[in-house]
């Protein structure tokens, strides 16, 4: 059968002693780098993309990936150990997975997070291998309607990030969309919002705003309350989880997988998507969705496997159609071009042994990060018993540090200051800031596939519900908003009939 | 003040904000949206929610405690990020960690100088290691004089 040549032949050039290695520098420094917040994927990988020069291509790809998973676990472990998402698809991993934490069971959702990714990343592996081609066709036919659509669900989904009232939920999101317009404007080329200010033309950064919200005024709130609050009194519990636990992690786990490896083809889509509709999917078919924001298990094993399954599918347009599906694909490419290989459909036939090996090193990079970060778990946890009047200040910092190195510029850090102020205000008030981040990531896609619509129908509004696949999403949304709805609805009744 | 009318008029003073210099934008036509659609059209939807919730809580008044602000602690930690900010290239990265961590330092009750000069000294060494040496993040680690 072609599949297990395929698979043979991938192995054997994973498995070579070279590329074992790289593999593993890949992943180490791609999780010590995504520990950093403010230093995702897309950074580091650009920052060590010249050490990869020198090697042949199949090793400096095999090296990159490494890098990638590995960056996308660092931002889990700070999500999880300090509130602070390396990057957008560790916002969701940071909801429960930090109140775990607190719990005392940090060493559990770290666990939890690389086991789960790691059951995501052998099934998108084998999913690759057998549906690379229909994958890549699916991603051709959504065209700016469907993405619309998909992104008012998307959008939907994030106010069921948290467990506040449905209204401030969705007022959250759209100040995250409304500050996403924040910048030059890339259609029109209208400065908006920035009064002047040269460094704002590119728009707010989500890591500036991140922090702000997740970190500086965490540590504010965290200030003000008694030290034992803070790092939760209770007793740290067994790292590893119980064969009980495991099995609870299986279902979330595979349920993440299939809507991350569907929802990671899609460009634009990808890891933040899909991590926070698998919560919103866990919350849904949970026997206890009220425990979700207050460190449910299943809040960390499906988005984690949701955003490794879709970090992986998102080389399959690269690979089959060479066709980048995000920003990291980007570099791949360039990296492609630079060892002089042209990516797109014909490097599959020839060049197989560097597809194959890739995506056969990709499976093994999974197996290397949870070998990796398994025991790093008791260090990661040993670092939550230092006691916070330590702890906070060295958090200020590596923020800061990261701040500056979004752009090389002071200019970023100065913006956490700012917006530490309106984070406070957030965290005081008691607002929900998930909804907010998801509006800003998806806010500039809403608004650039609605201005297409709506350019290529001359302003017809009945273009958005054209496609069967933009009105199954609406459908989607409608079902999602009503089940939201009910329950209030049940619950009413019940007082009622009570008095 | 009850934390719902807060709320609500937080909602409604970013709507307002939004939408004010939102409308100085051309706004164009829904066939020809322009820079301003988008941000008027949420200001709008924000403004609308915003007003039902301010709405709400007049109505019901729901007494709703809110929580206490810590002046101290956001003061030291925004007025450490500026310092940090403003004192990282001319000072360079050691003596900026050495002042962020001083100033966070004081947030917390009892000051301890000498133990915050100690943590400041050390994370400064660290992150100077780690990420300049270790990493090669371009960050400046003497004095520009």
């Amino acid at each position: 059968m072609e599949l297990l040549d395929h698979a043979i032949l991938g192995l054997t050039t994973a498995l070579t002693f070279q590329n074992l290695i790289y593999a593993f520098v890949g992943c180490l420094l791609g999780t010590l780098i995504g520990i950093l917040p403010g230093l995702g994927p897309l950074a580091t990988i650009s920052m060590l993309l010249p050490l990869t020069y020198s090697l042949g291509p199949t090793a400096a790809l095999i090296m990159l990936a490494g890098i990638y998973y590995g960056a996308q676990y660092g931002g889990s472990t700070t999500a999880i150990i300090v509130n602070l998402p390396g990057e957008s698809s560790a916002v969701v991993t940071a909801l429960d997975g930090y109140q775990m934490a607190r719990q005392g069971k940090a060493g559990l959702a770290l666990a939890t997070a690389a086991i789960s990714s790691f059951i995501a990343g052998t099934f998108a592996t084998v999913f690759i291998m057998l549906a690379a081609r229909p994958l890549a066709n699916l991603a051709f036919s959504f065209g700016p309607a469907e993405y619309f659509a998909m992104m008012v669900v998307g959008l939907l989904l994030a106010t069921v990030l948290s467990n506040a009232r449905l209204l401030e939920s969705v007022a959250m999101v759209l100040v995250g969309v409304l500050l996403s317009t924040v910048g030059t404007d890339l259609t029109s080329g209208d400065e908006r919002f920035t009064f002047g200010i040269t460094k704002l033309f590119d728009g707010l950064d989500f890591i500036v705003l991140a922090m702000a919200v997740f970190g500086f005024a965490e540590i504010v709130r965290n200030l003000g309350e008694d030290e034992d609050t803070v790092t939760g009194t209770a007793k740290i519990t067994r790292l590893m989880p119980t064969r009980a636990e495991l099995k609870q992690m299986l279902a979330p786990a595979t349920r993440g997988t299939m809507l991350g490896s569907i929802l990671g083809v899609l460009p634009g889509g990808g890891a933040a998507l899909a991590s926070f509709a698998s919560y919103a999917l866990e919350k849904r078919v949970s026997r206890n969705p009220e425990q979700f924001g207050k460190g449910h298990m299943a809040g960390v094993a499906g988005p984690e496997a949701a955003n490794n399954a879709a970090a992986q599918t998102s080389f399959i347009p690269l690979l089959t159609l060479g066709m980048p599906s995000n920003g990291v694909m980007a570099l791949m490419i360039g990296a492609m071009m630079i060892h002089d290989i042209t990516p797109g459909p014909r490097v599959m036939t020839s060049d197989p042994a560097l597809v194959w090996g890739l995506i056969a090193s990709m499976w093994i990079g999974n197996l290397i990060l949870v070998v990796l970060n398994l025991p790093l778990v008791g260090l990661w946890v040993r670092l939550l018993a230092v006691p916070y009047r330590l702890l906070y200040p060295a958090i200020m910092l590596l923020c800061c540090i990261g701040a500056y190195s979004l752009k090389n510029d002071s200019f970023e850090v100065m913006l956490c200051a700012v917006m530490l102020l309106g984070g406070y205000a957030i965290v005081l008030l008691r607002l929900p800031p998930a909804p907010m981040l998801m509006g800003f990531v998806l806010g500039p896609m809403l608004e650039e596939n609605l201005r297409r619509v709506l350019l290529i129908s001359r302003g017809d509004f009945a273009a958005l519900v054209g496609s069967p696949i933009s009105i199954g999403f609406y459908l989607l949304a409608a079902v999602a908003l009503l089940t939201m709805a009910l329950p209030n609805l049940r619950r009413k009744r019940e007082v009622l009939d009570e008095d | 003040m009850r934390r719902d009318t807060i709320v609500g008029l937080t909602f409604l003073a970013i709507a307002a904000f939004f939408a004010f210099f939102g409308s100085q934008l051309t706004i164009g036509t829904a066939a020809r949206m322009n820079a301003g659609y988008v941000p008027v059209l949420g200001a709008v939807l924000l403004g609308a929610l915003g007003a039902v919730i301010l709405g709400q809580d007049l109505l019901r008044r729901t007494p709703e405690p809110i929580a206490r602000i810590n002046w101290r602690g956001l003061i030291c930690v925004a007025a450490g990020i500026l310092v940090f900010a403003y004192t990282l290239r001319p000072l360079g990265l050691p003596l900026a960690s050495v002042l962020l961590v001083l100033i966070g330092c004081l947030a917390e009750r009892p000051i301890r100088p000498v133990q915050a000069l100690a943590l400041g000294v050390f994370l400064a060494a660290a992150s100077s290691l780690i990420f300049v040496g270790g990493i090669g993040l371009q960050l400046p680690l003497w004095p520009t004089l």
